[in-house]
């Protein structure tokens, strides 16, 4: 099965002044994913959300999303929905108001889907927006964005003011919201924590150290990334495959290695392990950790 | 766009209703009242010919409350800019920026730019409106004291009324939307529209306005009596009372100023001739001192060639130049609104 590519960037890169907010980052994203976009604070999430949906405009490289080049017309925001993180909605219009808004400035515009999203969570419509909760506002928002009927939905860090219920709250009406669109809505969300997203998502792209370091699906980087356990202070031979970290303990060494084919990894005493989606992003965000230790000295 | 702009704004725009309905409810019933006044005036000094400017002036404009009213008037035109550009031109953009709401209203399906040109031609054309409703009202409240005082040449009254405040307040609206665009936050950018505003609106009337068409220059002699319009009593004025007299002098034959700390020697009179004069021993002459200066025989400086020089510009110029500096604020407009545009569709959101 072949699947277009909704997102593309090719060396991707945006500079305040004399710092790279992100740099050299390579991304696909297939139609239909739903992808988490994970890695340290400051890797660049919401750089390159911005420079994907046009409210940035990229220093170095290219953004193709939807088939045209990220820009601030009117045409190219058209299909995409974005919730910033922020969740900016005005405080002094009503879940009504905004609705309306809604209507008014978009071509397409699904009154009553919003409606019936609102109803069904039980948020007074007519209710100022400030006068809602921070898990009702991230729920109105995101409603907001479905309404366009996007094709892509462009989310950050939707869930990282939430408390937990409101979070597993939004992140079930997201799923809700992929199921109905049946493959017709792909997803990008931010997060710092995989552990909310892993259950909803397919894809991940990891961005540390200053690049993508990982950007497949959830199945390829399991295939690709393996835990070997040996005893103390022995060094691996390191063939045919990457070490991404290394924590040595006084009774065993543990590695986190990424290799394109296993049955070539030859560490007789070394035992493989198969390793969670979680444990890969860790080991990439502490490996993001240690080279910034050592750009420090 | 235009749904969004009123669903905004109109709460706002109520407020500045009320305020110009505060403003209506003082100028109308004040200016029929002195208009009617000055008329009642007239019919009983006419017949008899005795009407004196001076009389009227405090007769109308008395000094009790009534007398504030006038200057509560210019005041508020003044002001006008100000207001508007501080409260409404500021938040029209600086506010999307501090609450973040710019990043959901771009990502509607409209292009920033529209969204701009709508917050725009919106904001421009209600401020323009809204100062053309005020300042129509102090116009036609002043026509009283313009009649009375001569005075709406004179930078205050000239900044007050016809046509100049409307241009005025539409470019302060333009200021405040650019330097919120510029800062993307409130207190900077009411702070720099607040700069602005207050060194255009001092360096205008007192250095710009005087040169928008070459000044005309009149003398009198030193010992001509001249009328007191009630202002500058101690020199003269245009050769028209309607005349905007910029600048007055006392020069010599060849054009050079008075120095009155040294003035010409055999024209300061000591102080015992002064004192002979007050006991009538000897004809009394005019004469005057200045900033501490010695005392100087008026006739002495006739009799040597000087006189007064007025630089003036003349009461027909009014309307050109009430023409000029509307053009000078609409071009002015016109480069904010460019910023503006540059600020939001160049840079990041």
């Amino acid at each position: 099965m072949t699947t277009r590519n909704v997102i593309q960037t090719t060396s991707l890169g945006k500079r305040y002044r004399s710092f790279w907010a992100l740099k050299d980052c390579n991304i696909t994203v297939p139609e239909g994913s739903v992808t988490a976009l994970v890695g340290p604070n400051g890797a660049g999430k919401t750089t390159l959300l911005k420079l994907l949906v046009g409210l940035s405009t990229a220093s170095t490289g290219t953004s193709t999303v939807l088939g045209q080049a990220s820009s601030n017309t009117g045409d190219f925001i058209a299909e995409i929905g974005y919730l910033a993180q922020e969740i900016p909605l005005y405080k002094q219009f009503s879940t009504n108001d905004h609705i309306a808004m809604g209507a008014h400035l978009n071509k397409t515009w699904d009154k009553a889907s919003v409606i019936k999203r609102i109803a069904e969570l039980g948020i007074p419509l007519d209710r100022r927006v400030g006068k809602l909760s921070g898990g009702q506002r991230a729920q109105v928002a995101l409603a907001l964005a479905l309404a366009k009927k996007p094709k892509l939905l462009l989310l950050d860090e939707p869930v990282a003011a939430l408390d937990p219920l409101a979070r597993v709250d939004f992140l079930s009406s997201l799923a809700q919201a992929v199921t109905e669109a049946e493959g017709n809505l792909t997803v990008v969300m931010s997060s710092h924590l995989l552990a909310d997203l892993e259950r909803i998502c397919d894809h991940v792209i990891i961005l540390a150290a200053g690049k993508t370091q990982v950007c497949d699906s959830i199945e390829n980087v399991l295939k690709t990334h393996k835990l070997l356990i040996g005893p103390k202070n022995d060094m691996p031979k390191a063939a045919h495959y990457t070490v991404i970290q290394a924590t040595h303990t006084p009774r065993q060494t543990t590695l986190v290695v990424r290799c394109e084919d296993k049955n070539r990894i030859d560490e007789p005493h070394f035992k493989m392990q198969n390793i969670n989606i979680e444990e890969v992003v860790l080991a990439y965000m502490e490996q993001d950790k240690a080279s910034k230790l050592g750009d420090a000295k | 766009m235009n749904w969004l702009m009123w669903r905004q704004y109109k709460k706002q725009l109520l407020i500045f209703v009320g305020i110009l309905g505060i403003f209506a409810a003082i100028t109308i019933p004040f200016g029929v009242h002195f208009w009617n006044h000055y008329q009642d005036i007239l019919a009983v000094c006419t017949p008899t010919n005795s009407c004196q400017e001076n009389g009227i002036r405090d007769i109308v404009f008395k000094t009790s409350i009534e007398g504030l009213v006038p200057s509560f008037v210019k005041l508020s035109l003044l002001a006008l800019p100000f207001f508007v550009g501080l409260f409404w031109g500021v938040p029209l953009i600086a506010k999307e920026y501090a609450e973040n709401t710019h990043k959901l209203a771009w990502t509607q399906g409209i292009s920033r730019r529209r969204w701009l040109t709508a917050k725009l031609a919106w904001g421009l054309l209600a401020a323009a409106v809204y100062a053309g409703i005020f300042t129509a009202l102090a116009t036609w409240f002043s026509r009283t004291g313009n009649v009375i005082n001569h005075d709406r040449f004179a930078e205050l009254a000239f900044s007050s009324q016809a046509i100049v405040p409307i241009a005025a307040t539409v470019f302060a609206v333009a200021t405040g939307a650019m330097f919120g665009a510029w800062f993307k936050r409130l207190l900077p950018a009411l702070g720099a529209t607040l700069g602005l505003l207050v060194v255009l609106q001092v360096a205008i009337p007192l250095v710009v306005r005087p040169h928008y068409q070459a000044m005309q220059t009149y003398t009198v002699s030193l010992n001509q009596e001249f009328e007191s319009k009630g202002r500058h009593e101690f020199a003269p004025q245009g050769p028209a009372k309607q005349d905007w007299a910029i600048g007055t002098k006392q020069v010599d034959s060849t054009g050079k100023a008075l120095d009155p700390i040294h003035p010409p020697q055999q024209c300061i009179i000591n102080e015992e001739e002064v004192e002979k004069e007050v006991r009538g021993d000897k004809p009394r002459s005019s004469a005057f001192s200045l900033a501490g200066g010695p005392i100087i025989q008026v006739d002495c400086l006739v009799s040597l060639g000087y006189h007064w020089e007025v630089t003036y510009q003349p009461a027909y110029r009014y309307w050109n130049f009430q023409r000029i500096e509307t053009a000078l604020y609409l071009a002015m407009t016109s480069l904010m609104v460019l910023a503006t545009y540059w600020l939001v569709s160049k840079r990041d959101a």
